[in-house]
């Protein structure tokens, strides 16, 4: 009996040890986090003799992925800290915030992020898709300016630039490794996209835009028009800032 | 008087010729040894009811019995009818033995007795009760040997020894808290599909199938997602199963190839704390043994939900040994849900040639099988309709998705038994095994490495390899021996060896065509393993005793990866690929377990050891020291015997790793992690209340947790594996509850209708997953319900009875499964869909 009574208590305690040994948890924790594109109000400058006036800058954004890596290849990214998949058209003339979605993700280090300007070339496919507000807003395009330029003599000439800024290759994306930094956690509280239309284009090159009168329609191969492009996708378009609460 | 047997015949038999172990026969007239006394015999009583019917049946048992003289184990080996069965074994559970000795030692040992049944009116009784009689010609004529009280006497003038006897006695001196070892019944007690599923009857295993018929099962012990075998050393009588290097995985073991009808007897050790175990004994070993207890000619035949049909054929000649037969399985099924018909078949033969102290067997098997396979599942396309739990998504490349194998096997041993206990073994196998399997884990979401602008062509990953392999084995026991009262024991060495010829590819495949998109692996690997290990068994008195030894292992390889230093897009023409790697290592360990006899019904057991896992040569580079996964392991635990029905196994473990691995689903193959803990708690609890009724409770609870994270690198910087997180996959509880019943359930028309029924419940709690997240817990009921009738059986069996929704295997990770849509990157749950509720009809011919 006397054996039996500490069989009893051996198991008791070894089976109370065991349960109170809580089952831990993988680390990371499930992130939303509402995206805020904001504008510019700033829509004057002068660019030599020319006084332009910004009239219309919008950019669909999207879809975005932001990374762990800072690598910029299609390869470090297969999975994403964070995402948002829809499309959006950010009025660079607008300053007040404006809900662009909810971003999901993970918790963890954020090094880049990548992402398309409203058009993806899906996987298998050749032609690129336009996506989300950029099809609705944007006529499918990527970005659309409008810029009424002044010039001496009081000529006047209304310039209006369209991209289509597709990803170089299917199942890619325009910009790859753009880089942001974040240690993402419940701290914080969103994502400001901020991107400004006078910072975009204010010291490009604008000569001989007023030669002519009336409406002109740059596209591919235009000097504008590719510095345009370039800075959109090459250069520090858009800004990122993460907010705390 | 009316109420007892008339007679009662006790008629010795012989110790039943060895089957698997290392221990040869002995001829009955070597003087070294002595067969078990029959000490006292009180008669077994005719079985009520039953007087009027003039019945006069022998009933034949298989007796264990202990170095102490105790009964342990009692089989029917020729039976009557349940009651008749019922009497013998009630009789015989009263008589008293001497212990078979060897030498001046007492050994344990099987034998046959005789238990014949005569109407009252035969005054057979000897002076002490028990009764002499001759019985049938297969059993000895004693009539020269008169005695008052029944002695054992042979059934051949020479008889074979106990290759049996001294394998139970070497398993009944264990290695580790956990070390079991199950037989006959016990291991069919509920449904089994193939040799994976017998797994599942050891304390904390849990066995699914996520893949057909045609991959190996994915295994879980004591906190150890063994994936297909890598953490798990499985055996074939000794022999080594798993397969190193694969290409689905490091220690693939598929056990599909086991016939789950001839599998005599399985041995469980949970840990690593015997010398023999191999380079796999992670989270422990089980070794099956083959063998029929059942003579004569069997056929199954399963049909049932899904279209399935299962055809089993087993011959087992009455005049052979337990471990002679020929048996073949056919296997075909529609498949739950969609895409996941296929067939296999299998036959193995295994014959024993017994010559005095000499044992040979031979050992022949051959299995091929294809299945479809529907892939995973992403849980939130479930949740939201889009596919059905059994579904395949409707696209080429995962409609194509399938896995094909073959395997043959030609494997001998020899055990030769010398004086004095001393014995020795040899066995060898060579075998071929070819493997190929085609799955979609992620989509759409490749790009190749050929040309960049080639994606969206489907992931479908094909994997193949063809294995060639030779595996060796030797040990030799030395004499018994003795200092005086305080100390006697035995000492052994042993070496094994593995050789091992792969040819493994990779390629992703654009379906239907199946054309080849990209190339991912081309890699030929020569492996060797050389083991070698000593162990000493030492008993101190009558409480104590000593078990363990060293082993060390050497291991080399020689890998040709024919696309080793590929410039991804590059230009080919100006650019060679390939590299030739060589490496070699070695590991040692000690392992050794203690046990104290507190009790006769209890027994405490401490066992250190330190085993380690091969690693995938694919991950060495030149002239690397083979970096072996250290194992160290420790147990601490009692062996309860409150009650004769009862016995119970309690266990306290920890095993902690240098370096682990996960499934890497994105390319289908095993990853480095970090190293590991586990630590927790096994249960087992064996409930005989009722001779008719068995019960068995089995339970592992575990914290598995990384000891450091994973490291960073340039893909990613960042991983999500961080110390001190639970070890994703990872299920903290395994539960199993098995509850049996066998009885007669009444007589027609002279015949006996015996009845049986089993239920055996399984739970797995949630598996924690990355990111935070926690898989659904898993509770499955499986049952059995079946007659039988003189030849003729009827059954029927049932597989997840309560009908859930249940994950085989879950994974998480970023997939796109519609190429048409802006694909998430997000790593998400991913489900392969485990069995449905399943209903099989048996039918059962004896011959």
């Amino acid at each position: 009996m006397k054996t039996s009574r500490s069989i009893k208590k051996t198991l008791a305690s070894l089976a109370l040890i065991a349960f109170a040994a809580c089952a831990p948890e993988t680390s990371r924790s499930v992130i939303e986090l509402p995206i805020i594109a904001i504008g510019d109000a700033r829509d004057t400058f002068s660019s030599g003799e020319l006084e332009i006036t910004i009239v219309e800058a919008k950019v669909a954004l999207g879809p975005i992925y932001f990374c762990a890596s800072a690598l910029p290849s299609d390869h470090v990214c297969a999975s994403a800290r964070l995402e948002l998949l829809e499309p959006f058209v950010i009025d660079l003339l607008a300053p007040e915030p404006k809900d662009a979605g909810i971003a999901e993700g993970s918790s963890g280090r954020i090094a880049s992020s990548q992402f398309n300007f409203g058009r993806s070339i899906f996987a298998g496919e050749t032609l690129p898709t336009p996506l989300g507000e950029s099809a609705q807003l944007l006529g499918g395009h990527s970005a659309r300016f409008s810029l009424a330029i002044e010039g001496p003599e009081d000529r006047s000439q209304l310039v209006r630039v369209v991209l289509d800024l597709d990803p170089s290759r299917s199942g890619s994306l325009r910009v790859l490794g753009y880089r942001t930094e974040v240690d993402l956690d419940e701290s914080i509280a969103s994502l400001e996209i901020r991107a400004s239309a006078y910072e975009l284009l204010a010291d490009l090159n604008y000569a001989g835009l007023d030669d002519e009168e009336g409406e002109l329609e740059l596209g591919p191969g235009d000097a504008l028009y590719e510095a345009i492009a370039s800075r959109l996708a090459s250069g520090s378009f858009p800004q990122f800032i993460w907010t705390k609460e | 008087m009316r109420s007892h047997a008339a007679a009662l015949l006790l008629v010795a038999a012989s110790l039943i010729a060895p089957r698997i172990g290392f221990v040869p026969t002995v001829r009955a007239d070597n003087e070294e040894f002595a067969p078990p006394q029959l000490l006292e015999s009180p008669p077994a009583v005719y079985p009520k009811g039953r007087e009027d019917e003039d019945l006069h049946p022998t009933i034949v048992l298989l007796v264990t019995i202990n170095a102490e003289g105790e009964l342990t184990d009692i089989e029917v080996e020729h039976g009557f009818d349940e009651d008749f069965d019922q009497a013998a074994i009630r009789a015989v559970r009263r008589w008293k033995f001497a212990p078979a000795r060897y030498g001046e030692q007492p050994i344990a040992s099987r034998v046959h007795v005789a238990v014949h049944f005569e109407l009252p009116h035969f005054d057979l009784h000897g002076p002490r009760g028990a009764v002499r009689h001759p019985v049938d010609a297969r059993l000895a004529d004693d009539s020269e040997n008169e005695s008052p009280v029944p002695s054992m006497v042979l059934e051949q003038p020479a008889f074979s020894a106990s290759g049996e006897a001294e394998r139970a006695r070497l398993r009944a001196e264990d290695r580790g808290a956990i070390d079991l070892t199950l037989e006959g019944d016990a291991l069919r007690r509920t449904p089994v599909q193939d040799g994976g599923s017998l797994l599942m009857r050891a304390p904390g295993l849990f066995v699914s199938r996520a893949e057909g018929d045609a991959v190996a099962d994915s295994l879980m012990l004591r906190g150890f997602d063994a994936d297909h075998g890598q953490d798990i050393e499985l055996t074939l009588q000794g022999l080594p199963i798993n397969q190193p290097s694969h290409i689905h995985g490091q220690g693939y073991a598929d056990l599909n190839f086991i016939i789950p009808e001839v599998v005599h007897r399985l041995r469980v050790i949970e840990g690593v704390y015997d010398p023999r175990q191999g380079d796999f004994a992670v989270a422990g070993s089980a070794d099956f043994e083959l063998g029929v207890a059942r003579r004569g000619i069997h056929f199954d035949s399963r049909a049932g939900s899904f279209r399935s049909f299962r055809q089993v054929a087993i011959l087992a000649p009455k005049n052979a040994d337990t471990g002679s037969f020929a048996t073949a399985d056919f296997r075909r099924t529609r498949g739950f849900g969609l895409n996941r018909a296929g067939q296999s078949g299998r036959i193995m033969g295994q014959w024993v040639l017994s010559r005095g102290s000499k044992e040979s067997r031979i050992l022949g098997s051959f299995h091929a099988g294809r299945t479809d396979l529907a892939g995973v599942l992403r849980l939130d396309d479930i949740e939201s309709g889009a596919v059905d739990y059994y579904d395949v998504y409707p696209t080429a490349s995962t409609r194509a998705q399938s896995a094909n194998t073959m395997r043959a096997e030609l494997a001998f041993f020899h055990d030769v038994r010398f004086e004095n206990e001393a014995n020795a073994s040899v066995s060898a196998a060579v075998r071929y095994q070819r493997f190929g399997i085609f799955q979609n884990y992620t989509g759409f979401t490749q790009r190749s490495f050929e040309d960049p602008s080639w994606v969206g062509r489907g992931d479908l990953i094909d994997q193949s390899q063809d294995h060639l392999g030779l595996v060796f084995q030797a040990r030799y026991r030395a004499q018994r021996f003795s200092l005086g009262d305080w100390l006697s024991g035995h000492a052994e060495i042993g070496m094994q060896g593995r050789a091992d010829r792969i040819d493994q590819k990779q390629n992703l495949i654009e379906a239907p065509q199946m054309r080849v998109w990209d190339h991912r692996r081309d890699a030929t690997i020569s492996a060797l393993n050389i083991g070698i290990y000593a162990d000493l068994d030492l008993r101190f008195g009558e409480r104590f005793s000593l078990r363990g030894g060293v082993r060390a292992d050497l291991l080399g390889y020689d890998v040709e990866d024919r696309l080793a230093h590929r410039i991804p897009y590059g230009r080919p023409e100006r650019h060679l690929e390939g590299a030739r790697t060589t490496a070699l290592g070695a590991a040692i360990g000690p392992r050794i377990a203690a046990e104290i006899k507190a009790h006769e019904r209890l027994r405490f057991i401490a066992a250190y050891g330190e085993g380690f896992r091969s690693p995938d040569a694919m991950l060495l580079g030149e002239g690397e020291r083979a970096p072996f996964t250290k194992v160290r392991s420790a147990d601490v635990g009692a062996r309860v015997t409150p009650h004769d029905a009862v016995q119970i196994m309690a266990s306290g473990f920890i095993t902690q790793l240098s370096d682990d691995v996960y499934f890497d689903a994105t390319e289908g193959r095993l990853e480095r992690l970090a190293p590991t803990r586990r630590s927790g708690l096994s249960l087992f609890v064996d409930l005989s209340p009722l001779e008719w009724l068995k019960a068995s409770i089995a339970g592992t609870y575990v914290r598995a947790i990384l000891l450091e994270s994973r490291p960073a690198s340039v893909d990613d910087p960042d991983p999500v594996f961080e110390k001190g997180e639970a070890i994703p996959y990872v299920a903290p509880l395994v539960f199993r509850a098995e509850l049996a019943a066998s009885h007669r359930l009444f007589r027609i028309k002279g015949f006996d209708v015996n009845g049986r029924a089993a239920l055996g419940y399984q739970a797995l709690g949630a598996r924690p997953l990355p990111f935070g997240q926690r898989g659904d817990p898993v509770h499955l009921l499986d049952g059995t319900l079946g007659v039988e009738v003189g030849i003729v059986s009827l059954g029927v069996e049932g597989m997840n009875l309560l009908g859930r929704e249940w994950a085989a295997e879950e994974l998480v990770y970023a997939s796109n499964f519609n190429p048409s849509m802006t694909p998430s990157r997000l790593p998400t749950r991913h489900i392969h869909a485990g069995m449905p509720r399943t209903l099989l009809f048996t039918l059962g011919l004896s011959l």
